[in-house]
Order: structure tokens, then sequence, then C-alpha cells
């Protein structure tokens, strides 16, 4: 292959035109979803992120020996602090779901969110890793030019918001997508009980993950087997495969049908969801257009006949 | 304009090879110095925004161990009393979903371990404050961070069904014991 072939993938992978539909889409559910964690975690928030509760700023701030920025060091030690930034966060996830005044939005969303996270580090798992990565991303795409605030207001003034934008940032989304599959993957079969069939036994016998009874499945060797070494194909696939035309619409869908067994079975919130919610974006962004079209048809219709 | 263009094209280019360089770094050998100059320029970025893209639950392979952490309170009068926190699988289901990872999280898989030992002071002042209001009268002699743990046991040995809790005893040890400064 010539260099100048390979520049001429690069480019139509990363710069072709693509629908902003999948983009916008992809913002609302984030948005959900993360409003959804956050609401969670005010539940306990003077106990995890307060002076007086279980790790104190001092030594929140001890582990962050990086060039970092939280707002926490920032503002006044107290719970008046907490509480402006609970607000302040709150706010802004609402703003980001609805797309209003998106890419300020996205900036302070990302630094809150941030100064959330890295004020309680050993609370977090994959899903606020994931979060924060898109958010990240979002951060650069044209997000709310559909189904969204600033497009209201933009044809209310006579302005249009552009329906195709270049693909770099959905393209980042998707490898990224695809990138957790394949680590994932690469990980687990270095593991001897992946290999051997009973890593599924194993992680569902954890007692605080465990949610809903699922019969005979998960309770016979040659079913635990199968579920074992099937996860670890699921997950090759949504990595690798998934990228082939003719295979991504079934992939997707085994995909979401594995994240809502685990989502029955294991005690994980979040995760599952935004799995779900993020494999859609890995449809060809025309059919996932289409896809979104119908849905909202669907939506009105059925709002018209009520 | 064609200037412009080209700038916002050079600048997502870049932001594209830098993701792609985070993405694989996990599977790289962190002890090689190669590997640490080539990401020396990176490190900053990706410490500021704590985009460590390790995507490892369950693997290599999934824990073994079923684990909780919990407290005892000694009072000067003699008195003992046994603090819990939020433990998911002993909390009604809701609970358990909404909460009871962060809980996990913290306690089971942070404070638990002696990598977090730096925490162990803190996580002892918390509890003296919070029982402050139900025992106003006692005064703490001390406290025993305690971890509670079973090692799942071989499948082929003691198969455990699913949702069924395990015949099999926790074990305890105290790994941390906090006095009142006098």
């Amino acid at each position: 292959m010539k260099l100048a072939q390979l520049k001429k993938l690069w480019n139509e992978f990363f710069y072709s035109e693509v629908p902003v539909d999948g983009l916008c889409y992809f913002r609302f559910f984030l948005g959900l979803i993360m409003l959804a964690t956050f609401m969670q975690d005010m539940v306990f928030a003077e106990f995890w992120w307060g002076d007086s509760g279980i790790q104190p700023l001092n030594y929140a701030s001890a582990q962050l020996t990086f060039f970092h920025l939280n707002l926490f060091e920032i503002l006044p030690n107290s719970p008046t602090s907490l509480t402006i930034l609970l607000i302040l966060q709150v706010i802004l996830l609402i703003f980001f779901t609805l797309g209003f005044k998106i890419k300020i939005t996205c900036i302070i969303l990302l630094v809150t969110t941030l100064t959330f996270h890295q004020r309680n580090m050993l609370i977090l798992n994959s899903a606020d890793l994931l979060l924060r990565l898109f958010l990240f991303y979002m951060v650069f795409a044209p997000c709310a030019n559909k189904f969204s605030l600033d497009s209201y207001f933009a044809k209310k003034k006579g302005l249009r918001l552009k329906e195709n934008v270049s693909a770099w940032t959905l393209r980042l989304i998707q490898l990224q997508i695809s990138f957790v599959y394949i680590s994932t993957f690469i990980a687990k079969s270095k593991g001897a009980l992946w290999l051997d069939g009973s890593a599924v036994y194993y992680a569902t016998r954890l007692e605080d993950l465990t949610r809903f009874y699922f019969p005979i499945i998960l309770d016979t060797y040659f079913t635990i087997k199968v579920l074992t070494w099937s996860t670890l194909l699921i997950e090759f696939s949504l990595g690798i495969l998934i990228w082939i035309k003719e295979f991504t619409k079934p992939i997707i869908i085994f995909g979401i049908l594995f994240h809502l067994g685990i989502e029955w079975t294991m005690s994980i919130p979040t995760f599952e969801l935004l799995m779900i919610v993020s494999l859609v974006m890995m449809l060809n962004p025309n059919d996932l257009k289409n896809y979104i079209a119908i849905a909202l048809k669907k939506i009105r219709n059925e709002k018209t006949l009520g | 304009m064609a200037n412009l263009k080209l700038i916002k094209r050079i600048g997502a280019n870049l932001l594209i090879f830098i993701f792609l360089m985070i993405m694989i770094r996990t599977h790289l050998d962190r002890s090689s110095p190669l590997v640490y100059n080539i990401y020396k320029p990176i490190t900053p970025i990706q410490n500021f925004f704590s985009f460590y893209q390790n995507w490892s639950m369950f693997s290599p392979n999934p824990s073994r161990v079923n684990a909780y952490v919990d407290a005892e309170i000694f009072f000067k009068s003699g008195k003992k009393i046994t603090y819990s926190f939020l433990r998911p699988s002993r909390d009604e289901l809701i609970r358990r979903y909404l909460f009871g990872e962060r809980f996990r999280k913290y306690l089971a898989e942070g404070i638990r371990l002696d990598g977090h030992s730096r925490l162990w002071p803190a996580t002892a002042e918390y509890i003296a404050r919070d029982i402050k209001d139900e025992h106003p009268n006692e005064v703490i002699d001390r406290i025993n961070l305690q971890r509670h743990w079973y090692n799942i046991p071989d499948w082929k040995e003691n198969f455990i069904p699913f949702t069924k809790e395990a015949n099999v005893p926790f074990q305890h040890f105290i790994f941390y014991t906090w006095e009142p400064k006098k």
C-alpha cells in the first residue's frame, strides 16, 4: 500500500461527512445515564465527597500527585462548596442532556465531572471512566445540532445547524467502544478460569454483585462453560468483527442481549446500560439516522393517537 | 478559511493520534524505558483527565474472594459495639443496585487492602465522628478495623448454587487499630 492510499483511507474513515443524528442521540442518552448515576451518588454525597465524610480532602489531594484541576481544592473546604458543586453538576447535566449551549456546557461539565471523580477515586469503576472519556469526545462533537434546545433556538432565529458533519468524533467514539471489548478480551484470554470455562461461575458467586435469579443456566457445569466461552467470543466479536458491515447488526443484537443478561444477573449499575446505548453508535451513521427517524415517527404517532 | 480548515484537521489528527496511543498503552510493557519515553509527552494529559484505559473487570480472572469490612468499637466503659457499613449482599435489592457498588469498591476492593493503608486512619476517624451522636456519653478507647473474607471454593469440590448462600465460614482479621489522640 502506498502512503497516498493510506492517507486516502484515513481521510475517508475519519473525515467523510456523516449525518449528525447519531451523535445527537448519543448526547441525549449519555446525559440521561450521567444524570441518573449522579443522582444515585448524591444520596451519599457528604459521605463520599464531604470533608466530614469517609475521605477528607487532604487524603484525596495527596493522591493527585500530577498536575490537575480540582474545584474542591480551589473552593473553600466547606459543606457549602459541596452543595454549590452538586447543584452546578445537576444543572450542567440537564443542560447537556437537553443540548443547551452545548460547547460551554460540555467544557464546564468535563471540569466538574473530573472534580467529583478525582475527589474520591476509590469509588470509581469502568462506567465512570467511560462516561468521562465520552464526555471528552463530546466536547469536540457537534452533538446538539439536532434534538436539542440549541437547534430549537437556532430554528427560531431562522438558522439551520449542519445536518451532516465530519465523522472524526463519531469514529473516535466507535474506536473507543471497540477498544473496550478488545482490551477486555485480551485481558481475559490470559486468565486460566476463562480458558477452563469456570470464570462465569466465580464471577456470579461474588455475593455483593449478584442480582436476580436466572433458572438453571447458572447452575450447571455445561451451561456455565458455554456462557464463559461465549463471553470471550462475544467480546471478541464486539471488538473486531463488528467492523465488518455484514456482521455489524447481528453482533450489536448479540451484544445488547449479552449486556441485558449481565444487567439481570449482576448488580453492576450504569455500565451495562451505557454499553447498550454505546453499541447503537456502531451502526452505519445513515442507518442510525433512519432508525432514529422511524422511532421518532412512532413516538409522534402514538402521541397523536393518545 | 482554507488555513482554518487545515489547522482544525491537524488538531483533530493530533487528538485522534493521542487517544489511539492512550488506548493501547495498557497493553504495552510498563517497565520498558522505550515505552516510558514515547509516552512522556502524553502522560500529563492522561493524568490530568485520569484517562487510564484499564478495562479489567473480571480479568485476567474474576476475584474468588467474598469480603467486607466493619469495625469493632471499644468504649472506656468496657462496652463494645460493631459498626457496619452498607454491605451490598446483605442489603435490600434496590439499595444494593443503586448504592452497593460504590461501597463494594471503596471498602471491599479499597480499604480492605494494605495498598490503601494511608486511608485507614481517616476511616476510623469517620466512624468515631459518626457514632458520636448515638453514644454521647461514651468515650472511645479504640477502634479496630476488621476484614472478613472467604475464598470461593473450587467449583468441582463445593458447587454453590447461584444466589444461594455459601456454606463457607468467614475468616476475620483486625488490620488496623485506632486510638483517639490524648
